[in-house]
């Protein structure tokens, strides 16, 4: 009996994933038809059904991953799909269709109706049918629709996984390549838009998604994870060549399940940490950081309070910010056009290398953009719509992603206007936290969130909130590892890894309030510190150098897990920037001795 | 995401037709006489234009119009359908507009345009007058005057039956050989030499493209937004005409997608008879042609929510709508939401999907921004403002509403506020204009968030520009000819100033600026025109527009050793054009430091800006313990209310600020001929009095000084919402150009020692940082070397030349100090090396 029941939750499942359009078929047969059950009733009808099969354990799983890179064909038409994107492109805007739509038989005048929520393509009608466009039972109804890309600069390990994808890989790293046994000519390849998706020249999947009853539209770089039906279909704007059957080969995908991407499911085998174990998390994120920075401890706090920090959005001001810049990196060669250039957004500097591939390991998206001329002056930071369609720029981010800026590789040359403009787009991305969306005739600011951390041999180019030398033993290690004699570093094992990644993601997402008590203090520190300072004659402290403190002690007390900032945090951050300052001071004179 | 549920009522469309044509025959405008009157510019709205002559019923002289081909649209306005139904019910009881005629019209505007069509056919009335008789005016014309010549010949030869000539609607889908049987059956379109199209009601609100939605297919709706392309103008077929090879019978056929498929038979009676199967060939002057332009309308910046990017809406312009629109114009677009099923291609897919698009009915495009701000109120925005307005202080609360993030600067703000209001622009009779626009000048030491504020209040005018003095595009502030890389024709881009013509531009490092835009901004801000010869085009561009400007000191902090207009690196020409020039400087001051402080911990705390109340009711914010947070939105429509004032200034005002303007100018001379006799420092003496007497002339006081205090006292009663110019205006505008020096004036106050001294000749810190000027010209003169790094001098060679200038040790060391103070030099403890910071001009 018991075996009876869970075979046919086995085969239940798997028509949910192989045939999901039969089931809501059949979901809106019991329904009251006829008399035009309401569309958006009904996909929420869908969405309550799908949620409760699918939420067994281990059923998510099975769906596979919506994935162009590798073997698109293997996808099958009309399956459910999982897909972790950002919506690149929402401008797609509502999309109308019949959703209820009565035939009529041409022949006999009989007439019955079809449901097409969930689907747009694939109706081929039997013969002698037809659509009565006049049916007074037809039903328009609107849905979403938005080009998503694969998050760009989405690290290894805060992607979707599944068992399949595994096997996958093991196999693509084989060589054994899957594909020639599908190569039917008749198949259609999906294509993509290069041009909508931010780091152009990356491998990446993206596809129309559609979205049925939201309540709020999808926002521009928001991350979601969809789980939807696969199908190809038209291009919703190549409105001019009809004739060409490239528009049929556009990936889409009619969500039925859309989710935002929460701390829990990028480390779920992980408990959430008591409160005692906070204190203990920092000191061990701080340990491994500073092994990463050659030892460099101070280095090492401001690299957590980097990772630490989260615009907040305040009418105009932006707080909680801080970008950094890290100063004494071995300054690389010029690069050796050498054949294997994965992608023009990846670092080549084996110093730089090693602290992007580090934070990669901590962070769920992190990006890493070398300042090499040509990359600079060939590709285009904003997202620019002047064309009609919205073409995304390379700093269309999803919110929260660490850009990992190399400039060891900038070598003298010639930066022309557009390479400028990238730089001046990277600059107000590092000092407003907007970026501006180019729009005909009005450009749009969009406010971001996204971590500078710049990495420089000296000062950057780049005016950052926050710049720090390293420590001498800091720049010998990394020469060391320049010249390929990497210092004997021990990986993290995965469980601390796992427990970094969770504390970094709870810390960040911490709410956060400065009580009036310590506001007050603060202040009178201040005016007491510049009156004191007035007074010796020594230079006054401005009202920036003070919200950089504020900052800090912000981040500080973030760390500690706090939700409110304690005096104790100010004292640290006061005495931080106090290091930072002697340690940028000494540094200076010691390089303009040399 | 709601569906749309198909209309099931059963209208009873004959008996709709009889209204419809009562309307139009009956409706007498109200309004149209004086209607004639109002210019154009402004009233948009206008719809009718009958000329005092004619009869007031309005559609009757349109049909009349239409007929003698002066025009080629009937226009009907909902609001003429609302008030005629209300007219003809007797005026009560006002039945319901969901059951209205209006209404129907609204809901099935594609229905109710052939209905009226439909109504407009029975009703035309012969041309009356002469003026087409000329055969070649109109092709069409003279073809159906040939055709019907040609078929009543037929008929009488044939004496074919008549058949039922009243379904001539109905019958053009079914083909076209039953119309080929009477005279009158041609399509109703090829005939008709108009279009119809329907005025939305005024109170209809203007709708984002984001708000439209299935609910409202087939919907007359207006909407918003910016265009941004606009296809060429093409012939769209309506009706193909057809002239068969055997018969010579002309078939016609009505398009009415997109595409359609040519007939190729002949389908006439005489030729199925025969089984003659005759070819059919298109005939491009008999078919009927429509002009059309397809627009893209986006999204406005305002109407986007936040974190999200504007949507596009494809609009379809027909005959008189088209060229109506520009790229990068803002209108409303009244049309109706039509699906437009795939066609083609993708039509054989049977698809379920439909592309969406407006066809537009009526367009108006907007020329002034804060006028469409006025039509955007809604009941609740106008309750805040009623409310602000009532407050007696509104104008320091309002102003403080600038820029909220920067703390203090209280009188900077109120200026700018009065920047923002402006003053009304005055026209003489001659033609000439005079400048109503305020210009305003920040200078100030670096890091007193000056670009901060010019940031706002370009966010915030809705034309502001916001640009560097060394605008980072090649058009620059100006304008410039370019070539265009499509065409290759030359055309004129506007820089920064055209662009905020009738707006704000906000200019920062206005002393970086390049000198050619120098010279052009002297004619912009006076003349506010800027004249271009450039590239064999010579034009005049108009720039109305208040400047307002960021700059700093000439060594980059300002030097209170220093006279202000040395300090400012700008021509005095310039710098006369500006009505008010605010420094800002950096001094440290307790009290103040105290509340930035907690002005930044507290938007660190709580992640917003505090309101005074939230300070603890600090000493400079005052009362305004309950005050409500004035937010960008009802800061524009502030201002949008107080710019549509015009405050007049009574004689007694005028009288007064004469009065004012003459004490200044007294005080000017005196203090040109105390300059004369002094050889350093342009500074009058300062006391600590109130009123006009404390003004240090920056800059000078010249007639513009005048026309400055006119304009920011209007500016100021347009704030307080007064229709007249008091006193009380006059002498804030007085107070606030006093203000605007204060903080220059009180700063010598830390170090009255020296200030008195100042006053003699012989200046001692003066000149002995001239003798140190001298010296380290000299040093780089003989060592160009020294110059890169921060120079040095050394104490004892500069001692000893202070001594031989006749200056104590002492002199020289407060000359030191305060030098150090403000950054410009350091001394080592041990006093033997001055090291210059930042390197001064040798000229000093």
């Amino acid at each position: 009996m018991a075996a009876a029941v869970t075979t046919t939750t086995v085969d239940q499942v798997s028509e949910h994933i192989n045939a999901p359009l039969k089931v809501i078929n059949r979901i809106y047969g019991m329904g009251t038809v006829g008399d035009g059950q309401n569309p958006s009733e009904f996909s929420s009808v869908v969405r309550d059904h799908f949620q409760a099969v699918l939420s067994k354990p281990g059923v998510r799983e099975q769906i596979p991953i919506f994935d162009l890179s590798g073997d698109a064909p293997r996808l099958k038409r009309g399956s459910l799909v999982r897909f972790r994107c950002m919506v690149q492109d929402p401008s797609y805007g509502e999309e109308l269709h019949l959703s209820v739509a009565q035939l009529v038989n041409t022949a006999t005048g009989e007439t019955k109706l079809i449901s097409s929520q969930y689907t747009d393509a694939d109706h081929v009608l039997e013969e002698g049918w037809e659509v009565d466009y006049a049916s007074a039972s037809n039903m328009f109804t609107e849905r979403e629709v938005a080009y998503c890309v694969s998050v760009p600069g989405q690290n290894e390990w805060a992607r979707l996984d599944s068992p399949v994808a595994a096997l996958e890989g093991a196999l693509g790293s084989l060589n054994i390549s899957t594909q020639p046994a599908l190569g039917g000519s008749s198949e259609l390849v999906p294509v993509v838009a290069e041009k909508k998706y931010p780091l152009s020249g990356c491998k990446h999947s993206a596809a129309l998604v559609k979205f049925y009853s939201l309540t709020s539209p999808p926002k521009v770089t928001s991350v979601v994870d969809a789980v939807g039906i696969y199908e190809l279909g038209r291009s919703p704007r190549g409105e001019q060549d009809d004739t060409s059957e490239q528009h049929d080969s556009w990936p889409c995908i009619h969500a039925i399940l859309v989710s935002e991407i929460s701390v829990d499911s990028l480390v779920p085998d992980l408990p959430r940490p008591g409160a005692s174990e906070h204190f203990e998390r920092r000191s061990m994120c701080l340990a491994h950081l500073q092994s990463v920075l050659g030892g460099d401890d101070l280095a090492a706090h401001y690299l957590l309070l980097h990772l630490l920090s989260k615009t907040v959005a305040v009418q105009d001001v932006k707080v909680g910010k801080l970008s950094l810049n890290l100063i004494g990196f071995p300054l690389s060669s010029k690069s050796q056009e050498d054949g294997t250039a994965v992608s023009a957004f990846a670092l080549r500097s084996p110093a730089t290398q090693w602290v992007s591939e580090m934070l990669a390991q901590l962070v769920p998206r992190s990006v890493e953009m070398p300042f090499e001329l040509a990359t600079l002056n060939s590709s285009s930071f904003l997202p620019n719509a002047e064309g009609g369609d919205l073409q995304a720029g390379v700093l269309q981010l999803a919110p929260d992603s660490e850009i990992v800026c190399d400039e060891t590789c900038l070598h003298e040359g010639t930066l022309d206007e557009r390479g400028l403009r990238n730089l001046q787009a990277l600059q107000t991305v590092i000092l407003d936290q907007t970026l501006t969306y180019v729009y005909p005739y009005q450009p749009i600011d969009m406010a971001t969130n996204l971590r500078v951390l710049v990495l420089s041999n000296g000062k950057s180019i780049l005016q950052n909130d926050c710049d720090l030398y390293l420590s001498d033993e800091a720049v010998i290690f990394f020469a060391g590892i320049h010249e390929g004699s990497a210092g004997g570093f021990k990986p993290l094992d995965p469980m601390h890894t796992e427990q970094i990644r969770q504390y970094l993601e709870l810390a960040r997402h911490l709410d956060f309030g400065v009580p009036q008590d310590v506001s007050d203090a603060i202040s009178d520190e201040y005016a007491r510190m510049r009156r004191e300072a007035h007074e010796k004659g020594e230079k006054m402290m401005t009202q920036a150098e003070l919200a950089l403190i504020v900052t800090v002690a912000r981040l500080v007390s973030i760390g500690k897990s706090e939700v409110e900032l304690s005096m104790d945090s100010w004292r640290e951050a006061v005495d931080l920037e106090a290091r930072r300052g002697e340690r940028n001071a000494q540094a200076k004179a010691a390089r303009s001795a040399k | 995401m709601s569906a749309l549920a198909a209309i099931r009522s059963v209208v009873d469309y004959d008996s709709e037709v009889g209204k419809i044509s009562q309307f139009l025959e009956k409706f007498v405008d109200a309004g149209g006489k004086k209607q004639a009157a109002l210019d154009d510019d402004d009233s948009d709205a206008l719809m009718c234009e009958l000329s005092p002559g004619e009869s007031g019923t309005k559609y009757v002289n349109m049909l009349q119009r239409v007929a003698n081909r002066v025009d080629d649209s009937v226009e009907v306005s909902l609001d003429d359908v609302r008030a005629f139904e209300i007219q003809s019910s007797g005026g009560h009881p006002p039945f319901a507009f969901a059951s209205s005629l209006a209404y129907r019209i609204e809901n099935n505007t594609k229905c109710y345009v052939e209905l009226f069509s439909r109504a407009i056919d029975s009703m035309i009335p012969e041309p009356n007058e002469s003026a087409m008789h000329d055969p070649d005016a109109d092709v069409l014309d003279v073809l159906f005057q040939a055709r019907r010549d040609r078929d009543r010949r037929d008929r009488d030869a044939v004496q074919a039956v008549e058949r039922d000539t009243t379904h001539a609607l109905g019958t053009q889908a079914e083909g076209p050989n039953k119309q080929m049987l009477g005279a009158e059956l041609f399509p109703a379109i090829l005939t008709r030499r108009y279009t119809v199209r329907f005025v939305p009601r005024t109170n209809q609100a203007a709708q984002a493209v984001r708000e439209i939605g299935a609910s409202q297919i087939g919907h007359l709706v207006t909407v918003r937004g910016i265009v941004t392309r606009v296809s060429d103008i093409r012939p769209s077929m309506v009706v193909a005409a057809y002239l068969c090879d055997s018969c010579g019978c002309e078939v016609f056929q009505e398009v009415k997608a997109r595409q359609f498929t040519p007939l190729t038979q002949c389908q006439s009676p005489r030729c199925t008879d025969n089984r003659s199967r005759g070819k059919l060939h298109k005939q491009t002057r008999g078919s009927r042609f429509l002009r059309f332009q397809e627009v893209k309308l986006q999204e406005m910046t305002d109407q986007v929510p936040m974190g999200d990017i504007p949507r596009t809406l494809t609009i379809h312009c027909y005959e008189s709508t088209v060229r109506t629109l520009n790229p990068g114009d803002v209108a409303h677009i009244a049309g109706v939401f039509l699906p437009q099923p795939y066609t083609g291609f993708r039509a054989l897919r049977a698809g379920l999907l439909a592309d969406t698009l407006l066809e537009a009915h009526y367009i108006r495009p907007l020329k002034r921004r804060y006028d469409q701000l006025a039509s955007e109120l809604t009941p609740e925005l106008y309750m805040r403002l009623a409310q602000l307005s009532r407050d007696p202080d509104v104008f320091s609360r309002v102003s403080r509403a600038i820029a909220p993030e920067i703390f203090g600067h209280e009188d900077v703000k109120k200026a700018l506020l009065l920047l923002l209001v402006g003053a009304p622009t005055k026209r003489t009779k001659d033609g000439m204009s005079i400048r109503g626009d305020i210009n305003i000048c920040l200078m100030g030491d670096p890091g007193v968030a000056k670009s901060q504020l010019l940031r706002f209040v370009a966010k915030v005018a809705p034309r502001g520009v916001y640009t560097t003095g060394r605008g980072s595009s090649g058009v620059g502030l100006t304008a410039a000819v370019m070539r265009d890389s499509v065409t290759g024709e030359m055309v004129l881009e506007g820089g920064a100033l055209v662009l905020a013509d009738n707006g704000i531009c906000a200019i920062d490092e206005f002393d970086k600026m390049d000198e050619s835009d120098r010279t052009a901004i002297h004619e912009v801000m006076e003349q506010q025109t800027i004249s271009i010869s450039k590239a064999g085009i010579t034009t005049t561009l108009n720039a109305r527009t208040s400047i307002l400007a960021a700059a700093n000191p000439s060594r980059s902090r300002y030097n209170p050793r220093l006279t202000p207009e040395e300090n400012i690196n700008l021509p005095a020409a310039l710098l006369s054009r500006f009505d008010v020039l605010f420094l800002m400087l950096d001094r440290p001051n307790h009290d103040d430091d105290l509340l930035l402080a907690r002005h930044v911990a507290w938007v660190h705390a709580h992640g917003r800006h505090p309101t005074a109340a939230d300070l603890g009711g600090s000493a400079a914010a005052g009362d305004g313990s309950h005050e409500e947070e004035i937010d960008m939105d009802l800061l524009r429509h502030f201002i949008a209310g107080a710019r549509a004032r015009n405050p007049t200034l009574p004689r007694n005002v005028a009288d007064y600020v004469v009065g004012a303007y003459v004490q200044l100018r007294q005080q000017y001379k005196s203090a040109l001929d105390a300059a004369s006799s002094r050889r350093v420092g342009g500074r009058s003496s300062i006391d600590t009095g109130i009123g006009a007497n404390t003004r240090s002339n920056i800059g000078n006081t010249t007639p513009r000084t005048l026309l400055a205090i006119l304009r920011l006292a209007q500016a100021r009663a347009r704030i307080r919402a007064a229709d007249v110019v008091g006193t009380e205006d006059v002498d804030e505008a007085l107070r606030l150009m006093d203000a605007a020096h204060v903080t220059l004036d009180s700063q010598p106050a830390s170090s009255s020692g020296i200030f008195g001294e100042r006053q003699q000749r012989s200046d001692p810190v003066s000149a002995i940082f001239s003798i140190m000027t001298r010296q380290l010209a000299t040093l780089q003169a003989v060592s160009p070397s020294s110059s890169t790094a921060m120079p040095q001098l050394n104490y004892s060679d500069i001692l000893s030349r202070a001594r031989d200038a006749g200056f104590t040790e002492a002199d020289l060391s407060r000359c030191l100090q305060q030098y150090e103070d403000i950054n410009i030099l350091q001394v080592n403890l041990t006093r033997t090396r001055i090291t210059f910071v930042t390197a001064p001009n040798a000229s000093d």
